[in-house]
């Protein structure tokens, strides 16, 4: 199994809506943000090789929305989800399972495309989609805080599709790759864990969007139920500590992978690394 | 019945945790943030006469906290509780009851105070403390993001001093004076309406925590229950005919009161006014 991040481009959010309670005169020494008060984060997805099965984790924000939208959020960087895969010789039609962690835009946007009749399809024709039975429900009945992070045209031409699987509890989907739910920063949110070279990665989404996230005060606004994110980093912690877990961050721009080791303050950042030197590849 | 509002202080949020999801190029719009992101917030609270009755709800940071506590979270001002009591002639010994919203320090910290053997003791020696038997337990088995807001040298000498009234559900404590739950900022807040004449006051506490809080997808990120914050929201909006209502601010610096409109965009503030000026004191 062989595992690579793939870039697909940064955005921009509020740091005050990313770092929820703690102040900015704390949070803005590590993560700075720019005059408006947005910082930059990465859409890093991760693709995963086993043998003639090529699974893509997430697939950042696409290219489908419009000028205006694309503009509220910044989009930057020179990397894009179809440079990204080229560069390691696959293309949108090599992949053959996405795993979606969850349906927000930053992170299934890629996934759906326009054809040249202007029609939405899979932007990944030959790969089956999995997502979690309780994530599907929450975007397809949206409260009204996410209702703007479910965009309808990312989420049903997956199903219209018949490219979709929903599976409703923890499950190991392919050997050594198994995925986790979560349900702080939204319902079902699927984190998936993937067993290599007897380590343990650990593919973090919005559980810790960044490495600056690890701390337990650091839960970002967005998070629909913060204290079951509480609940879910104490459980996570006790088991990543034990099994020496790798994290790999989607959004942290200046950060691909960290480990962890507990401190007197709490568990916090061990050492930082990119996915190529924790594999061994230089 | 007569309505006061008692300033105590001046307290410092961040504007980000203030605002939540709302980006800052939205909110500084509308409430303003000091070059270090820091927002200043009234702690202003409401005295009720009606007759011997004198309640007081909430009361403040108090006076009890170390010099770098205050330093860290207050703004000095030429007021303070005892100040502003006395402004209207009333002093701590007049108080009959005392409504705690909640037990975050910024909240119920003046009801104790230290005597001169520093001993913590009830600043208000006449007064029974009202406050809502799930925020104590709440408050006594706290989560890791609220610990750090219930100081134990606030919550128990209250719950020491034989003083305490503890309510489980929303009720008519006195007449005209209703207490109403809410659970999406912290367990069992209490929210009081008092009807005056033909219109309910409503003291807003941290379900309101300013005009700008008043759309609903202005949530702190303080509230330990967001998606409840807009249940809430919305139970608050619909059992109310609004052009009944005035709701009174504890943390808007700069708006006491307001009546609410109905608009395209949903409800906002519309009137802003002072107590004094709508009792034309």
């Amino acid at each position: 199994m062989e595992l690579f991040a793939i870039e697909t481009g940064n955005f921009k959010l509020d740091g005050g809506a990313m770092f929820g309670v703690v102040p900015k005169v704390i949070w803005n020494e590590i993560y700075p943000s720019d005059e408006n008060n947005l910082c930059n984060w990465a859409m890093r997805c991760m693709l995963v090789v086993d043998g003639e099965r090529k699974i893509l984790i997430d697939n950042g924000i696409g290219d489908k929305q419009d000028q205006k939208f694309l503009k509220n959020y910044h989009l930057n960087g020179d990397d894009t989800l179809e440079k990204s895969l080229k560069k390691l010789g696959f293309s949108f039609d090599d992949i053959t399972d996405v795993i979606l962690t969850h349906l927000h835009f930053d992170h299934c946007g890629g996934s759906i495309k326009y054809n040249e009749k202007r029609e939405l399809v899979p932007a990944f024709p030959n790969a089956t989609y999995h997502t979690s039975n309780q994530q599907w429900e929450w975007a397809t009945n949206p409260n009204r805080r996410e209702k703007a992070s479910f965009l309808h045209e990312n989420i049903y031409p997956v199903k219209e599709s018949g490219q979709l699987n929903l599976f409703g509890s923890d499950i190991e989907l392919f050997p050594g790759l198994f995925l986790k739910l979560f349900n702080g920063h939204t319902d079902g949110q699927v984190i998936p864990h993937i067993e290599v070279n007897g380590k343990t990665i650990v593919f973090c989404a919005d559980l810790f969007p960044s490495s600056m996230h690890i701390p337990m005060p650091y839960i970002m606004a967005y998070d629909t139920r913060p204290l079951i994110t509480l609940d879910e980093k104490t459980r996570f912690f006790k088991e990543a500590i034990e099994k020496d877990y790798i994290l790999f961050f989607e959004h942290d721009i200046y950060h691909e992978c960290c480990n962890l080791h507990e401190t007197e303050k709490g568990v916090r950042a061990k050492d930082y690394f990119t996915l190529n030197e924790c594999l061994g590849r230089f | 019945m007569e309505l006061f509002a008692i300033d105590t202080g001046i307290i410092k949020f961040d504007g980000g945790s203030m605002f939540g999801i709302i980006p800052k190029v939205i909110w500084q719009e509308q409430y303003p943030a000091d070059k270090r992101n820091y927002s200043h917030w009234a702690m202003r609270c409401l005295l009720v006469v009606d007759g011997d009755r004198k309640i007081l709800i909430d009361t403040g940071i108090g006076n009890k906290q170390s010099k770098n506590f205050i330093r860290y979270y207050t703004e000095k001002t030429d007021y303070s509780l005892q100040s502003s009591l006395e402004k209207h002639g009333f002093g701590f010994d007049d108080i009959t009851d005392i409504v705690l919203t909640h037990l975050h320090f910024d909240h119920c910290g003046g009801c104790v105070r230290y005597n001169e053997n520093n001993e913590p003791i009830l600043a208000f020696p006449n007064a029974t403390i009202h406050a809502s038997k799930q925020q104590l337990e709440w408050s006594l088995n706290p989560n890791d993001r609220e610990s750090p807001s219930f100081l134990k040298e606030n919550i128990l000498p209250i719950l020491e001093s034989g003083k305490l009234n503890l309510i489980d559900k929303e009720q008519e404590l006195f007449p005209g004076f209703y207490l109403k739950l809410y659970n999406g900022h912290t367990d069992g807040q209490i929210i009081p309406h008092i009807h005056v004449n033909d219109k309910i006051f409503v003291f807003g506490a941290d379900l309101f925590p300013s005009t700008t809080h008043i759309p609903i997808p202005y949530i702190m990120a303080y509230d330990t229950r967001p998606l409840l914050t807009i249940d809430d929201k919305k139970r608050f909006f619909a059992g109310i005919n609004l052009q009944d209502l005035v709701v009174f601010f504890e943390h808007d610096l700069y708006v006491e009161c307001c009546t609410l409109i109905d608009t395209d965009k949903g409800v906002k503030a519309d009137k802003t006014f002072t107590l004094d000026e709508y009792f034309k004191r």
